[in-house]
């Protein structure tokens, strides 16, 4: 076979040696957590309007603000469902160790100029479970609805629909958003496992939306109750239309928000330990909604050189930060 | 005689303390409710506090009314002022505009000397602003922080600035400035000294108007494809700037007006925005004629606050064989000095994508299918002759209605499909 050197060509083959690199990530991937999504498949159902919501005291009683998960089982079914795990998560354990003694030097802190590494993705039906959707309705704190499905060309399609009715409880002001999360995979023992973007300079999104204003966020690796409901964001801006729109975010862009609210003192999200992304929608127009989603991906372009894209001058002692 | 007009008063006293118990939550201390009634009801005393109020703002403007239009608008103050005093209920006029909005504001100011029930009114106002359609208009924001009296909430040392001195007030204002923020609003300069005046520089609504100075901005001029601001809600320019901003990813792409009239049997009249590229002419020209292409609609497109459908001729894209390539192989190097020849691919342009080649895209007002029919006609004459061969099959769902701006509640609803149906 012959290549051309033509320019499509060129970015062909540039897409296709990530496709590669990618499906052996992920062929990695799943060989190491097998047993992942365990966690995430238990019978559960969601405390609503739980007392522990924050709100007359000084920390925070619970990571999810009182929306928490619980589950119906018993002490011994708990017991037993965690010596159900304990072989497998051996396993994981087993073959993480020998991953890390035989696996090449971890290229997450040296990418390849311009060479986009594609990191969440959709592809297969099975890929479907690595993505999960919420959204007001789920809560009892509005009507909207949402839901993420596979195309035929194999892009997942978000789309749903987003209703600014505020249900008559008298407990919230505003309603209306729709979310949608990667699950990241676990290490063993239910370890959490934290992405290293630190390499890289901009967020890559391949979307094709429909001229909504949606959000891309940065879930950090958050220690204390200050910092549970910190969130980096960003506005992902669509085109609308039939054209697919490769979109460069660039990390030094993402704000600082806790609960919602942009903070005062900004710094910068920590790229070397990421949790977590997710897309919110979050415009206050009621209707419908479909976002098709390509792929998430890092770049590292050395062309940009801004750390942070707000001022991080000192505020004046004594000024209330918030 | 003396005594049924004390007896009067007293009724009424009664009956307006319970109004505005009802309306606006608050039991005011009877110590006090004599200051309150002696405003008006030593006017003359024995006719209703609504009636004197009305009869002094109609002597006021009796002779202000030369022209037409000024007599129009007096009237509708008239009714509003009617409407704000006889039921105590404000917000509920006839006619609902910025106009009669300030009136509300206006007879509460002369209404309530003491400021009394001012947060709730606030309150009440902020649910009507875009009933009246003053959402947009940073003038009445400003008239409603003005009715807040100055100096009197202003911190006198720290320990108030610290624990939120006056805080229903300052809440009050901060929930009208969130409001001014989630529709894109930014304060000014102006509307800062007025909060400093009211509330002083350590104080919420202060810190929350600087907050949104530097942050508003940045996000409003963000987006790559901008929209305007206020919101627009005639439909033809909605959907001739979305298909413009469709066209965005080819620069040579142009967009046309067009009438259906122009086509002869075309049933319905509306204007047709239409836009394709001349490569995209270029390769429907190119299509085999014995394959049909496809028009695909209604798909939704978002353009600010307002959603319209479109309509898409696409073209099903030949496969091209793909080759995954492994970067890592060493077996079959080049070398770069020999000049092998080699292919030579065409680059495809932007239309050619995964799942189809998109050929134009239209939006027109009524979205009903003999609309489309006529706009594949108008593409034929308007440099497509290839359409005349090449079969076209419309999969389109059913007719949703035409551009539904914002301000319009509820769908539009299909009169046209029901129209075609019948023929």
């Amino acid at each position: 076979m012959k290549a051309a050197f033509s320019n499509f060509n060129l970015r062909k083959q540039l897409l296709e040696k990530t496709l590669y690199f990618s499906n052996q990530n992920l062929q990695r991937k799943r060989n190491l957590d097998i047993a992942a999504n365990f966690f995430h498949t238990t019978r559960s159902h969601c405390k609503k309007y739980n007392v522990n919501r924050s709100g007359g005291t000084f920390f925070e009683t619970s990571k999810r603000g009182g929306y928490e998960v619980e589950d119906d089982l018993s002490f011994w079914e708990h017991a037993k469902r965690g010596a159900r795990m304990l072989p497998n998560e051996t396993k994981k354990l087993v073959s993480e160790v020998q991953y890390y003694f035989s696996a090449d030097i971890p290229r997450e802190g040296c990418p390849q100029v311009n060479l986009l590494d594609k990191y969440f993705e959709f592809g297969s039906p099975e890929s479907l479970e690595n993505w999960s959707v919420a959204c007001d309705q789920d809560y009892d704190g509005g009507f909207s609805t949402a839901e993420v499905s596979l195309m035929p060309s194999g892009t997942g399609l978000f789309s749903g629909n987003i209703c600014t009715r505020v249900p008559k409880t008298g407990e919230i002001e505003n309603s209306g958003y729709a979310n949608l999360r990667f699950i990241p995979p676990m290490k063993s023992f239910a370890r959490e496992k934290y992405y290293f973007f630190a390499g890289y300079s901009h967020m890559v999104v391949r979307v094709r939306g429909d001229g909504r204003t949606y959000m891309i966020n940065l879930h950090p690796h958050a220690l204390v109750d200050l910092e549970w409901f910190n969130l980096f964001s960003y506005t992902l801006h669509t085109r609308g239309g039939p054209y697919w729109q490769e979109t460069r975010i660039p990390f030094s862009k993402f704000f600082l928000h806790h609960k919602g609210r942009v903070q005062d003192d900004q710094f910068p999200a920590d790229t070397t330990e990421v949790k977590n992304i997710s897309i919110t929608l979050l415009d206050q127009n009621d209707g419908p909604f479909s976002l098709e989603i390509d792929y998430l991906g890092c770049i590292r372009d050395p062309s940009h050189t801004e750390v942070f894209a707000y001022e991080s001058y000192r505020v004046p002692k004594w000024t209330p930060r918030n | 005689m003396l005594g049924t007009s004390k007896k009067m008063r007293h009724i009424a006293v009664l009956l307006l303390r319970r109004h505005i118990q009802q309306n606006f939550g608050t039991n005011f201390c009877s110590s006090r409710k004599l200051v309150f009634w002696k405003t008006y009801l030593c006017f003359s005393p024995t006719s209703r506090m609504v009636q004197t109020c009305a009869l002094r703002y109609n002597s006021r403007s009796s002779y202000d009314a030369d022209e037409e239009d000024d007599e129009k608008k007096e009237e509708m103050r008239k009714e509003a002022i009617q409407s704000a005093l006889s039921t105590q209920t404000y917000f509920n006029s006839k006619h609902r505009n910025k106009e009669t909005f300030e009136v509300m504001l206006e007879v509460f100011e002369k209404a309530n000397p003491t400021k009394r029930g001012l947060v709730e009114f606030i309150f009440a106002a902020r649910k009507h602003l875009v009933e009246y359609g003053v959402q947009y208009d940073l003038d009445i924001y400003k008239k409603l922080i003005k009715l807040l009296p100055e100096g009197k909430y202003v911190a006198q040392n720290v320990w108030q600035a610290e624990f939120s001195h006056y805080p229903k007030q300052q809440d009050c204002i901060v929930r009208l400035l969130d409001d001014m923020e989630k529709l894109g609003l930014c304060a000014d300069k102006q509307m800062i000294d007025l909060l400093i005046k009211r509330f002083g520089r350590h104080s919420d609504p202060v810190r929350k108007c600087s907050r949104q100075i530097y942050w508003v901005p940045k996000f409003r001029n963000a987006n790559p494809w901008p929209v305007p601001f206020p919101p627009i809600t005639d439909p033809f320019l909605i959907a001739k700037l979305a298909i413009e901003r469709i066209c965005t990813p080819d620069p040579q792409s142009v967009v046309s007006v067009w009438q259906s009239k122009s086509v002869p049997e075309a049933l319905d009249e509306t204007y047709i925005v239409s836009g394709q590229s001349p490569t995209q002419q270029e390769l429907l020209a190119k299509l085999p004629k014995n394959e049909s292409i496809f028009v695909e609609g209604p798909l939704n497109l978002w353009f600010g606050k307002a959603r319209i459908n479109y309509f898409m001729l696409r073209a099903d894209t030949p496969r091209r064989p793909t080759q995954l390539q492994d970067p890592d192989d060493v077996s079959n190097l080049k070398n770069p000095f020999l000049f092998e020849s080699s292919d030579i691919v065409e680059v495809p342009s932007v239309h050619e994508q995964e799942d189809g080649t998109i050929l134009a895209v239209c939006a027109t007002g009524t979205s009903s299918r003999d609309s489309i029919l006529s706009w594949i006609r108008l593409l034929e004459i308007h440099g497509n002759p290839a359409l005349s061969e090449i079969p076209v099959t419309f999969s389109l769902k059913s007719p949703k209605g035409d551009v539904t701006p914002v301000d319009k509640d509820g769908p539009v609803t299909g009169d046209e499909s029901e129209k075609l149906g019948d023929k």
